[in-house]
């Protein structure tokens, strides 16, 4: 049976942020201070700035409903 | 009978792996992640997820100014937000669909720097949440478990 598309976005979702924790470490050394989208375990752009980030992705007209847009710092921000 | 939803523990916080949707704002299904913030008595979506979903901020109302991660904001007025979690059940891969309250934020800053930082910060879910959902929080880090648990 086929799933969802809710359902499919879901388990990709969580799949991607597993493999982000998993990731951690070495995205903060290759791209920190950076905000990187990324989707199905692998970085799709990159940049300093948000809003030219979105354009990027934008442009190249990539699906963003199914992408997480992340900062990546070394230094945690307290809540 | 109960229900769980699981939490990721990511860089140290709970994360919530979402599917929103409100037609009212043109959003169709969009994947959204949330951290769990007991110590937020509301829920947010970020200054970042407000840009990216393209939530329409003017001539909204602005409940209140609020402080959030070391800087400050608008708290913006939006209906609320259909949103669908994934249950824990691994054999049956299945989701739940609840109708949550949630606010924009939208920084107050104009300069480059302060708009960055502001950017940064993630959405969260805080304690509002959990009441209205009738949900409870379980969380045990030292054996990475950590779980919403809500009533069928």
């Amino acid at each position: 049976m086929s799933e969802s598309p809710i359902l499919q976005m879901l388990v990709s979702g969580q799949n991607d942020l597993t493999w982000y924790q998993s990731n951690l470490k070495k995205l903060k050394s290759k791209y920190n201070n950076k905000f990187i989208a990324f989707h199905n375990k692998e970085v799709i752009d990159v940049d300093k700035d948000f809003e030219r980030l979105t354009q990027k992705l934008q442009e190249k007209n990539i699906d963003t409903s199914n992408i997480f847009i992340k900062f990546v710092g070394k230094i945690k921000a307290i809540l | 009978m109960k229900e769980r939803i699981p939490l990721q523990i990511i860089d140290g916080r709970l994360v919530l792996a979402t599917v929103i949707e409100n037609r009212s704002l043109r959003i169709s299904h969009k994947l959204m992640d949330f951290v769990i913030d007991t110590g937020s008595p509301d829920s947010y979506i970020s200054d970042k997820d407000v840009r990216t979903l393209q939530i329409p901020t003017k001539n909204r109302p602005t409940v209140e100014d609020v402080g959030f991660g070391g800087t400050s904001f608008k708290q913006i007025e939006i209906p609320k937000m259909t949103m669908h979690i994934l249950k824990e059940d691994k054999a049956n891969k299945e989701y739940h669909t609840l109708k949550v309250s949630l606010s924009a934020l939208k920084t107050t800053k104009t300069n480059d720097k302060n708009k960055q930082i502001a950017q940064t910060l993630p959405s969260i879910l805080g304690l509002d949440f959990l009441i209205e959902q009738k949900i409870s929080l379980h969380v045990i880090l030292e054996e990475k478990i950590a779980y919403l648990e809500l009533e069928k």
